[in-house]
C-alpha cells in the first residue's frame, strides 16, 4: 500500500466516523466479539519464519515459540521478575556463576511422554550446536565453554596441569600447526580451546583436521598424554544431574541470566519428536508441522494454512493448563499493517500483536480507547563509522550528536510518545540512571565543530547518512539533515537503501553514518551497552575503546546490582565522551486490543503469553460500564 | 500448424533458459544475503546454513546443480520459509492467484461487454455517455486507489464483505472487482468500437432491410462480429491478470503468488524468486503461443506457414 491510498483511507475513515457508522466511537470498530467466548483471534503480521523456538529470531516466530513451548522460568508479565515455570525453584551459587534448577515432578510433552532434565540439557546444547542453524546461538555463550562448542574450537587436553596455565607459551608452541586466533582456558574441565583463523570460514573449516592431525603426530612427542579434537557438546557446562535437576555453570556471574533464559532460544524442545521426524522425512525442519509437532507449552498447533492462519488449541499436558482459559487461538497472517487495521475494525481480529500501528496513523488512532501504547525496549540511533573522515574525530561526532533536536523529532514526526534520548540505554531500566542527559545543545555543538577545525561548517567534507527504506526513517533523516544544516551549517546527504543492502554495508563498515536500532533482549542495560564493546559482532561503528571494554568487563563480574549499575555508568561516560553512535529516541509500540479481551499485559519486550487472555462475555450483550483490567489471578497463582 | 507450434515451443525453451540464466546471476550479484539479520550470525552457523542450500559452492556449480534440479521439476528450498519447498509454496499459492484472476476476468467480460453493447446500441445517448465515462474512470483508476475505496464502503461501512483474506466466495468479491475493473473498462471500449464498426457494415443493413427485429440484428449478427477484438484482447489480458495481481493481492492480503514476488526479492530468497520468475515466464510464454494459435483459427487472413 502506498502513501496515496493511505491518506485516502485515513480521510475516508474520519469521514465515516463523522457519519456515525459505528455506534460507539470510543472504540475503533466493533466491540462485539465475532466468535464464541472460547476462542480468540489474533493477528501476527507476517507468516512466522520458524515455529522451532530455538531457531526463531523474529517477533512473530518468537510469540509462537513462547506460547507453544514452556520455558524453565517465566517472567512475571507486569514486573518482569522471574517466576517458576518448568522449574519449581532454583539455587544460585554464592559467586553467582552456578545455577541449579529443580524441575516440577510431573512434566509431560503434549504426546504424553515425560519431560525431564535431559530434555533441557539436550535443548540448550542444541542451541549451541552450529549444525542446528540457530542464528541466535550467541545467547548460549553465557554457558561456560558454550562459545567454544558453537565455534567448533579445537579442544586440547591431557597436557598436565603445570602447562595448562601458561597460555602464552602454549599459543606460541601450537602456532606451528596453524594460524591461531586465540587460546582460551576451558572452564570446569581441564584443557583449553584453540580458535583458528583464516581468510574465510570454509578455509578455517578445512584447516582444522590438518591442525589436529599435525598435533597428534608431533605434539605427542612433547605431551605424551595429549588429547585433541573439535569441541563436542559435552564440553558445555550444562548437565542434567538427575531427572529433575539441571545444573549450569556460566562464564561469569551474569545477573540477568534468569531474564535471559525467558527467551525462546532456551525453550526445551522434544528430542524424540525431532528425531522421529528426521527418520520419517529426512528433513529436520519439518518437525514443527502440525502432523509432527510435540509441544510443552499452553497451546499446540492443530491446523496450519500457510500465509492464511494457524489454529492453536489448549494443550492439556501443559503444567499450568488449569489456568489456561481460552481453548482456541486463531492466529491470522496479514503482513500489511493498514489492511490489518481494517480487519481489526470489522472484528476479524481481536488483537494485532504483529503489526504495530504505523507512526503516520497513530495520530488519528490515538483517541480510541482500544489503542494500547506499550513501552518498548528499543533504541533508535545513527551509527558513526569512526574509521572514516570526518567521523574519526570525536569532536565532530559530539557536535553532530548535540545538534539533533530530539524533542522536536518525537513531538513532530514520530508522535507516539517516544522518549527523546541521547543515551544508548532507556532511562531507569533495571534501576539504571543514564549518563547522557543532555539531549540538545546547539551552542556547545558549534564550539565542538569549531574545535575540530570546521568553524561554521567550513570545509566540512561531503558525508552521507544511509537509512533503510521506510517512510518514517526518511522523515527523521530529513529532519536531522535540516537540523545539522541549521545549527552547524554542514551539508549531509541522505541515501535510502534496501534493508539487506544496508545490513551488508554495515557489516563491512562501508558507510559514514547509518540508521540503526537495537531491540533489547532482556530488561537490563547490558543488552544495549554490549553493542559498543570492541569485539562485539554487533558493534558496527569501528569504535574500539579499552576503557569502555574494561568497565563492561568489570560490570559483568560484579554481583551487587548497584555497584554494577555504577560500573556500567562509567562505561556510558566513555561512550558519551566519544559518541560512536548517536541515540535519538526510545521506542514505543502502538497496538490495538479489543476491550472485551482481558489478561492482556503491556510488555517492554513485546512478549505476550496467550494463556492469560480471556473474553469478558458482558460485551456480547452491551458495552459494560467497567471494563476489566488484566486478570489478577496471575499474582495469586505464583504466590506460593 | 503443428510445425508452427513445435517451432515456437522450441523457441520458448530457449527463451526460458535465457530468462533463468540471467535472473539467476542477477539475483546472486545483488548485495545482501538471505541469512543476514541485525544480530551477528556466528560464522560456523552461517557456514552450515550456506552449505545446507549449496551456497558455499562456486557459482557455476550452483547454476549447474540448479538446472539439473529444474529439469527434475525441483525448484529448491525457500530460505525464508525453511519448512517449505518452493514447489510447495507455488502449489499452495498459484491456484489462489488463478481463481482470483478467473473471477476478475469474469467480472471484466460481463461488465465490459454489457457496457460496450449498451454504448454501441444507444450510441450518443446518455446511456452511451455514462457507460463510456465509467469506462474512462475504470481505466484511469489504479487498483491501489480502487481497492481501499471498495474496502471502505463495502467492508468497513456497509459490512457486506470482508476487508481481505481468503476462505469463502465473499472474500473474492472485492479483490476480483478491483483487479477486473480496468479490464472491464478496456473491454467495454473495445466492444463498443467493434460493434459500431460492424453495425455500419452492409450485411447489417441487409439484415435490417429484410425486416429482422432489432434484437436479432444486434445479438445474432452485430455482436458476433463486434466481439472479435475482445477475444484477441483476452489472451494478453489473462496473462496480465496473473502477473498484475501483485498489488491487489497485497491490498487484500490474498495468499496468492503475487506478494511473494516482492517479498522474496527483499528477503533474498534466491530459489523462491527464481521459482516465481520461472512460473510467471512459462505462463506468459504459453499464453502468448495460445493467443497466436487462436488468432490463426478465428482470423482466416493469418496463416502459419
Amino acid at each position: 500500500m502506498n502513501q496515496k491510498s493511505l491518506l485516502l483511507l485515513v480521510g475516508l475513515s474520519l469521514c465515516s466516523s463523522a457519519c456515525n457508522v459505528m455506534k460507539d466511537e470510543t472504540y475503533f470498530g466493533t466491540t462485539v466479539p465475532q466468535h464464541g467466548p472460547d476462542e480468540i483471534w489474533v493477528m501476527g503480521g507476517g507468516d512466522p519464519q520458524y515455529l522451532d523456538p530455538q531457531l526463531s529470531h523474529d517477533n512473530v516466530s518468537g510469540e509462537f515459540g513462547r506460547n507453544m513451548f514452556a520455558r524453565v522460568i517465566d517472567l512475571m508479565p507486569e514486573t518482569k521478575k522471574p517466576i517458576p515455570a518448568l522449574a519449581q525453584s532454583w539455587d544460585i551459587s554464592p559467586d553467582g556463576t552456578e545455577y541449579t534448577f529443580h524441575l516440577r515432578k510431573d512434566l509431560h510433552w503434549s504426546d504424553g511422554k515425560e519431560l525431564n532434565a535431559t530434555d533441557v540439557e539436550w535443548s540448550w546444547k542444541r542451541l549451541l550446536n552450529p549444525a542446528t542453524g540457530a542464528t541466535s546461538a550467541t545467547y548460549g555463550y553465557v554457558f561456560a565453554n558454550g562459545e567454544a562448542f558453537n565455534s567448533r574450537a579445537i579442544y586440547v587436553s591431557g597436557l598436565g596441569s603445570q602447562h595448562e596455565t601458561k597460555l602464552e607459551e602454549l599459543k606460541e608452541y601450537f602456532s606451528r600447526f596453524g594460524k591461531i586466533e586465540k587460546l582460551q582456558k576451558a572452564t570446569g574441565i581441564e584443557g583449553f580451546f584453540i580458535y583458528l583463523t583464516g581468510e574465510s570460514t570454509s578455509e578455517i573449516q578445512s584447516a582444522r583436521p590438518q591442525f589436529i592431525k599435525a598435533v597428534k603426530k608431533e605434539g605427542v612427542q612433547k605431551f605424551p598424554q595429549i588429547q585433541v579434537e573439535i569441541s563436542k557438546s559435552d564440553v558445555v557446562q550444562v548437565k542434567a544431574t538427575n531427572p529433575h535437576t539441571v545444573w549450569v555453570k556460566l562464564t561469569n556471574p551474569i545477573p540477568y541470566f534468569l531474564s535471559m533464559i525467558d527467551h525462546t532460544s532456551f525453550c526445551p524442545v522434544p528430542r524424540h519428536a525431532i528425531e522421529a521426524t528426521i527418520e520419517k522425512t529426512g528433513r529436520p525442519e519439518l518437525w514443527t508441522r502440525p502432523e509432527h509437532i510435540v509441544v510443552s507449552g499452553a497451546y499446540n498447533l492443530t491446523e496450519e494454512k500457510f500465509k492464511q492462519y494457524r489454529v492453536l488449541e489448549k494443550n492439556p499436558y501443559y503444567f499450568d493448563a488449569q489456568y489456561v482459559k481460552v481453548s482456541k487461538i486463531k492466529n491470522l497472517v496479514n503482513q500489511d499493517y493498514h489492511s490489518s487495521l481494517y480487519w481489526y475494525r470489522t472484528g476479524e481480529t481481536d488483537w494485532n500483536y504483529g503489526n504495530a500501528v504505523p507512526t503516520e496513523l497513530s495520530e488519528p488512532i490515538l483517541k480510541y480507547k482500544d489503542y494500547v501504547r506499550e513501552p518498548n525496549l528499543a533504541v533508535y540511533f545513527y551509527n558513526f563509522n569512526v574509521n572514516k573522515k570526518p567521523f574519526d574525530n570525536k569532536d565532530v561526532r559530539r557536535a553532530l550528536h548535540l545538534s539533533i533536536d530530539r524533542k522536536s523529532i518525537v513531538e513532530k514526526i514520530t508522535r507516539a510518545g517516544q522518549v527523546p534520548s541521547s543515551s544508548p540505554v532507556p532511562d531507569g531500566l533495571n534501576g539504571y540512571d543514564i549518563v547522557g542527559k543532555e539531549i540538545f545543545n546547539p551552542q556547545k555543538a558549534r564550539e565542538l565543530l569549531a574545535k575540530a577545525g570546521y568553524s561554521e561548517g567550513e570545509g566540512f567534507p561531503t558525508t552521507t547518512l544511509k537509512y533503510n527504506t521506510s517512510e518514517g526513517h526518511r522523515k527523521i533523516a530529513e529532519a536531522v539533515q535540516q537540523m545539522w544544516k541549521k545549527h552547524l551549517n554542514v551539508n549531509i546527504e541522505i541515501e535510502n537503501l534496501e534493508w539487506k543492502v544496508l545490513l551488508q554495508d554495515m557489516q563491512n563498515l562501508n558507510f559514514q553514518m547509518n540508521r540503526y536500532a537495537w531491540i533489547g533482549d532482556y530488561p537490563d542495560p547490558q543488552t544495549f551497552l554490549q553493542l559498543f564493546i570492541s569485539d562485539s559482532g554487533n558493534n558496527h561503528t569501528g569504535w574500539k575503546n579499552s576503557d569502555y571494554d574494561r568497565w563492561m568487563r568489570l560490570s559483568d563480574e560484579e554481583t551487587d546490582p548497584q555497584k554494577r549499575n555504577l560500573l556500567m555508568q562509567n562505561a556510558e561516560e566513555v561512550f558519551q565522551e566519544h559518541v560512536p553512535a548517536t541515540p535519538i529516541y526510545v521506542y514505543t509500540r502502538g497496538t490495538m486490543v479489543k476491550p472485551y479481551i482481558t489478561g492482556f499485559y503491556s510488555d517492554v519486550l513485546n512478549h505476550h503469553l496467550w494463556k492469560y487472555l480471556d473474553i469478558d462475555e458482558r460485551w456480547y450483550r452491551e458495552v459494560p460500564e467497567n471494563p476489566l483490567q488484566p486478570r489478577p489471578y496471575v499474582e495469586k497463582l505464583y504466590a506460593h | 500448424m503443428l510445425k508452427f507450434i513445435l517451432g515456437r515451443s522450441f523457441g520458448m525453451v530457449i527463451t526460458l533458459f535465457v530468462i533463468i540464466f540471467v535472473s539467476f546471476f542477477v539475483i546472486r550479484f545483488a548485495k545482501g544475503s538471505p541469512f543476514s539479520q541485525e544480530r551477528e550470525v556466528p560464522p560456523e552457523v552461517l557456514q552450515d546454513l550456506q552449505a545446507r542450500y549449496g551456497f558455499d559452492k562456486p557459482m557455476s556449480t550452483q547454476f549447474y546443480n540448479y538446472m539439473k534440479n529444474i529439469v527434475r521439476g525441483d525448484l529448491g528450498l525457500s530460505t525464508k520459509y525453511p519448512q517449505r519447498t518452493v514447489n510447495e509454496i507455488i502449489a499452495i499459492s498459484l491456484p489462489k492467484t488463478m481463481v482470483l484472476g478467473f473471477f476478475a476476468l469474469l467480472w471484466a467480460v460481463i461488465v465490459g461487454v454489457t457496457a460496450g453493447v449498451i454504448g454501441a446500441v444507444k450510441q450518443n445517448t446518455k446511456w452511451d455517455y455514462s457507460a463510456m465515462s465509467l469506462a474512462m474512470v475504470g481505466i484511469s483508476l489504479p487498483s491501489f486507489v480502487l481497492g481501499p475505496i471498495l474496502i471502505l464502503f463495502f467492508a468497513l461501512y456497509l459490512l457486506w464483505f470482508p476487508a481481505g483474506g481468503w476462505g469463502s466466495a465473499k472474500h473474492l468479491v472485492l479483490p476480483a472487482i478491483t483487479l477486473g475493473t480496468i479490464y472491464a473498462a478496456y473491454i467495454a471500449r473495445l466492444t463498443r468500437g467493434g460493434m459500431l464498426e460492424v453495425i455500419r457494415a452492409n450485411f447489417i443493413r441487409t439484415a435490417r432491410a429484410k425486416g429482422l427485429k432489432e434484437k436479432a440484428v444486434i445479438w445474432k449478427h452485430a455482436f458476433k462480429g463486434g466481439i472479435l477484438p475482445v477475444v484477441t484482447f483476452l489472451g494478453p489480458a489473462v496473462a496480465h491478470l496473473m502477473v498484475g495481481s501483485v498489488v491487489v493481492e497485497k491490498i487484500f492480503n490474498t495468499p496468492g503468488l503475487g506478494p511473494y514476488f516482492v517479498d522474496a526479492a527483499f528477503n533474498r530468497d534466491y530459489f523462491l524468486i527464481m521459482g516465481i520468475v520461472i512460473v510467471y515466464s512459462a505462463f506468459l510464454l504459453v499464453l502468448n503461443l495460445l493467443v497466436d494459435v487462436i488468432y490463426g483459427i478465428i482470423d482466416p487472413r493469418i496463416r502459419y506457414e
